[in-house]
């Protein structure tokens, strides 16, 4: 009995004494591999919240919009503008982004900027505009002089992370303090007491959703919910639940109570528009309610912090009603715990959501800018950078031109539609609108319907450019003192260019006729094709190449003569460059749209800076723009001279190609530079010459864009020469109609022309009696 | 109870390598509010500065020749075909195809060459210093739709703010912070020639020797009748002529300098 005992005994030791090392082993174990865990979370925890937090799209602002006394501007455009940087009207601006308009005078409380170095105060000024220009600009509210100043840029498009998931950063400083109140007294009452996880609270819950049969209320503090978002995925289990609690630990024990809450505020999910998943407060308050996030109403906090219980659920576009019961409660909350006041509470239970009607479009409304913003990016920047690292990219994109060329562009085209009898839609054009010194884009219209991001013909249409060719041509002409100059006669008689062997070209001009002789300043000014090869053969088609890649065409361009006359097919933005070249005095400015580019916080990434490059003479440049202005006046372009007033000075050709496929026409005033396109995609006739059709779309734009005259300053070798206008000698005055036209120093004509002796044989020029005998040198130039 | 001591020193032992983690990282916060600069992800791809017009390449169709044999009719034997009676003495000849064209009528043109050119000029050569007017046709066009056509002269108020801005910032080594401001400028008053002068100076500091000559040429073009602004930007040009060894901007110093 005591063997058995004892035997027992035995066994019952052995046994223990396994289980004992197998329990040890175990437990060494188990928490051998429970730290390992932890540590693996916290480097989770760690790397994740300290590295890019998130993918954040690239956002693109147009210029800052200047304001000094001068500026050209309209009152209709001023408050345009500011209804894009979302300003309210109200009746006193007190807060930032309100303003009051009393007829042309403005009162604006704006709101400031700083990016960089580069700094704009807040402030409120006083505006007062008068017949298109700033008459008068001051401050508000104190006597301290202003000259000059800047609104904020409007935000024109962004580019989306592909995951769709967008935010813009708020830092807590511009949080409202209220908002950070509120925050904690509906979602975490003891968030600055609690390590992560609030037991109390959880235990509470608990209990209410036993009671309850299903989930009734969450237990979670902020700093749980942070983590479910930020690195957890949604499913519902006990190992999520664990992991969470002990992540929320972790990230209570490595960052402050504030990193936490802006990471919160940044990171809840609070809505959705299309494809666009809405992040964080601070893009929020500008979708809901068209504001940043400091200029948020008690009111309209409420409702944000809300929604954080269920965007969709609470969505105030869908559910108004639903949305306002939330805020209402909230308020109640926020009323309880003292964050607000609770006769105040009571008062703002009155306001209405006050949410935009329409969401903001997830999609930019200038499509066709931000194509080209990209194409220029793509160089310098590979397109996941451009989605995810929250680039800041600063163009010289002018709202107000923008419109107004999309406004003008599609009115036109579709009268001309009409008149020409066109298929209703068929007929599209393009422009494209620049600065005349720094090269800088500021409007590209695409096509009639500006807001569809499709074919950008601006870009991507390539056709014939006709007689747009030809500054080109006159300007490697006058490059050549020695050759030309503006009175050289060159005949308009037909021409005939030998090829190859039994292979000839024989270009006729437009109208069939033939001039006689003309001066080169007149050939120009009519658009003469004959003459114009007749300059180009004696110069050599390799030098006219030549001037037509220094003016900034870089497209390969055979050696065909035809290209003299424009058989040459180049897009809308590659004939502004030619012609942007030739407005800034001979000086090649590569056209851009971006002026900087900045990273998320805030540091300038690159600049890009004006680079000028002279390719003709200033002087030789002269010559042509004063030619070119004339065409304005006289010649193929004479409309613009009746519809615009005489100080809208501008300059510009006319273009039309075989059959009237493409009607084209560039020009440039002393401030802007624009080259407008018109035509059909399918490439069939339009009946439209570049004066009955792209010209009328540049003096719809210039009647009604605030800018400057054409004011070309002289260079100092020119000289005027009063010379006859029909034979391009000196002007006698016994004699012929004199005409004034510059000279390069020592190229004026030496021969003065030849009067009959008798004083009057010849009787008054008459247009069409051209064949009559003795009338010849009338109708040479006419 | 030895069990006990085994189990508790093992745990200690786990805490302990979460608290190593906690001691290292309650330090100040990594993560600043705002991090710090140098966090800088990504990088611009090197980009040429100006995309310089690459050299055409020009193909030279195997059909085309040079009309260089056309243009000189005399004695050469022609290379062209004169289809109809000889018209012009233009370098190019040819003629409409038949029957497109009835308005082209050619009978006038024997008439052109005596009276043009045979006749006598009456004044062959007019006094060598009657090179023309120096008069500015338009400099008399009204500013905007109230001026008078009073010609300004001198910066606005607004363009002079930012010249002495942008003075400051270069005094204060902000070169691109001042340049920034002076194309602010520029796109006020882009023909005014003190914006232009300080770009081409602050452009030389920074060794940009190519924009510094292009910009103060620019500047020499609009300052016509300003002989101190002339002269300076002149002085520059050697200045950066010779710290670049161009020659040619060198040259046209000289042949400036020779004039005055």
């Amino acid at each position: 009995m005591n063997s058995i005992f004892k035997l027992i005994k035995v066994v019952f030791k052995v046994f223990w004494r396994i289980s004992r090392i197998t329990l040890l082993i175990s437990i060494v174990l188990g928490s051998l591999a429970a730290a390992a865990y932890v540590l693996k979370l916290d480097d989770h925890v760690t790397t994740q919240f300290e590295g890019k937090r998130w993918a954040l799209p690239a956002r693109v602002f147009a210029r800052p919009l200047e304001i000094y006394v001068g500026k050209g501007l309209y009152a209709r455009d001023l408050e345009k503008e500011l209804q894009l940087l979302h300003y309210r009207k109200t009746n006193n601006p007190i807060d930032t982004g309100q303003y009051i308009r009393n007829g042309n005078t403005f009162i604006i409380h704006t709101r400031g900027f700083q990016f960089a170095d580069d700094k704009e105060p807040e402030r409120r000024i006083k505006v007062t505009l008068r017949k298109g220009r700033i008459k008068s600009l001051s401050h508000e509210n104190s006597d301290d002089p202003l000259t000059l100043m800047r609104m904020e840029r409007v935000l024109i498009g962004n580019f989306y992370p592909s995951h769709n998931e967008d935010r813009v950063l708020a830092r807590l400083d511009d949080v409202p303090s209220l908002l950070i109140k509120g925050l904690v007294a509906i979602e975490d009452k003891h968030f600055y007491e609690h390590l992560g996880i609030n037991p109390r609270s959880i235990g509470r819950a608990m209990v209410a959703n036993l009671k309850a049969g299903h989930t009734v209320q969450g237990g979670s503090t902020l700093t749980q919910q942070l983590v479910k978002n930020f690195y957890l995925s949604n499913e519902r289990s006990i190992k999520r639940k664990a992991n969470e609690a002990i992540m929320a630990g972790l990230l209570e024990l490595h960052y402050t109570k504030d990193e936490i809450l802006e990471a919160y505020i940044n990171e809840i999910y609070l809505g959705q528009n299309k494809k666009r998943a809405i992040h964080g407060f601070g893009l929020a308050s500008q979708f809901y309610f068209n504001r940043p996030i400091k200029e948020l109403k008690p009111e309209q906090v409420a409702l944000l912090i809300g929604m954080a219980k269920g965007a969709s659920y609470y969505n105030p576009r869908r559910f108004p009603k639903r949305a306002k019961k939330r805020r209402d409660l909230v308020l109640d909350i926020m009323a309880k715990e003292g964050a607000i006041d609770l006769a105040e509470s009571d008062d703002f239970k009155q306001m209405p959501l006050g949410i935009s009607t329409y969401a903001p479009p997830s999609v930019s409304p200038f499509p066709a800018y931000l194509g080209l913003v990209r194409k220029q990016l793509q160089r310098d920047y590979n397109e996941e950078d451009l989605r995810t690292e929250g680039l800041l990219i600063f163009t010289a994109m002018d709202p107000i031109v923008q419109l107004i060329g999309e406004r003008v562009l599609s009115r036109r085209v579709r009268l001309l539609e009409r008149a020409e009898r066109i298929p209703r839609g068929k007929l599209n054009g393009a422009m494209v609108i620049s600065s005349v010194q720094g090269g800088e884009i500021l409007a590209i219209i695409g096509g009639r319907d500006a807001r569809y991001a499709g074919y950008n013909r601006a870009l991507d249409a390539k056709r014939q450019i006709g007689s747009l060719v030809k500054p080109a041509v006159f300007l490697a002409a006058l490059e050549a003192p020695k050759l030309f100059n503006l009175a050289t006669p060159i005949s308009d008689g037909p021409v005939k260019v030998r090829l190859a062997t039994r292979d000839y070209w024989e270009p006729r001009n437009y109208d069939h006729r033939d001039m006689g002789v003309v001066t080169l300043r007149r050939a120009l000014v009519l658009s003469r094709n004959t003459p114009t090869v007749r300059i180009g053969i004696k110069l050599g088609m390799e030098r006219v190449v030549e001037m037509l890649h220094d003016v900034g065409i870089h497209s390969d361009i055979p050696l065909y003569p035809s290209i003299l006359l424009g058989a040459l097919e180049l897009s809308p933005l590659e004939v502004q460059q030619m012609y942007q070249t030739i407005a800034a005095g001979g000086t090649y400015t590569p056209l851009q749209a971006i002026r900087s580019v900045m990273n998320s916080y805030g540091n300038t990434l690159k600049r890009y800076p004006l680079n000028i490059k002279q390719v003709a003479s200033p002087g030789s440049t002269y010559l042509l723009t004063s030619v070119m202005n004339e065409v304005t006046k006289t010649g193929t372009a004479k409309y613009l001279s009746k519809v615009l007033p005489r100080w809208k000075n501008a300059a510009g050709k006319t273009g039309t190609t075989n059959n009237k496929r493409d009607s084209w026409f560039a020009g440039f005033t002393g401030q802007h530079v624009a080259s407008v396109w018109v035509g059909r995609d399918d490439n069939k006739p339009t009946n439209l010459t570049g004066g009955s059709g792209a010209l009328k779309v540049w003096a719809d734009l210039m009647k009604v864009l605030p800018t400057k005259p054409l004011k070309p300053k002289r260079p100092s070798k020119i000289r005027y020469v009063k010379i006859d206008k029909a034979s391009g000698l000196l002007y006698n005055p016994n004699c012929g109609e004199a005409v004034t036209i510059p000279f390069l120093r020592g190229t004026k004509p030496r021969k003065r022309r030849y009067c009959a002796p008798k004083p009057s044989p010849v009787n008054p020029p008459s247009a069409s009696n051209r064949d009559a005998k003795g009338k010849w040198i009338d109708n040479l130039m006419r | 109870m030895r069990l006990l001591i085994v189990i508790s020193f093992i745990l200690l032992g786990g805490c302990s390598s979460i608290n190593d983690r906690v001691d290292r990282s309650s330090q100040p916060p990594v993560r600043a509010a705002t991090p710090p600069p140098q966090r800088v992800i990504i990088r611009p791809r090197p980009l040429p500065q100006i995309p310089e017009i690459q050299a055409p390449k020009i193909v030279k169709p195997h059909t085309y020749k040079r009309a260089e044999p056309i243009r000189r009719p005399v004695k050469v034997k022609p290379r062209y075909k004169v289809r109809s009676k000889p018209t012009y003495k233009a370098p190019v000849v040819g003629r409409y195809p038949s029957g497109s064209s009835p308005q082209v009528t050619q009978t006038k043109i024997p008439v052109i060459k005596p009276v043009i050119e045979k006749k006598p000029v009456i004044a062959a050569v007019p006094k060598p210093e009657d090179e023309g007017l120096e008069i500015d046709p338009y400099a008399n066009i009204p500013e905007n739709a109230d001026d008078r056509g009073t010609g300004r002269s001198g910066s606005s108020p607004a363009v002079e703010t930012l010249l002495v801005r942008a003075y400051a910032d270069a005094k204060l080594g902000r070169t691109d912070a001042a340049m920034s401001k002076l194309e602010r400028g520029l796109r006020i008053e882009p023909q005014n020639p003190k914006l232009w002068n300080q770009l081409a100076e602050l452009h030389y500091k920074k060794g940009n020797y190519q924009q510094a000559i292009s910009m103060a040429k620019k500047a020499i073009n609009y300052s016509s009748s300003d002989k101190d602004m002339t002269n300076k930007n002149w002085r520059l040009i050697s200045k950066v002529a010779k710290k670049s060894g161009d020659s040619r901007a060198m040259a046209e110093v000289n042949e400036y300098n020779k004039r005055q």
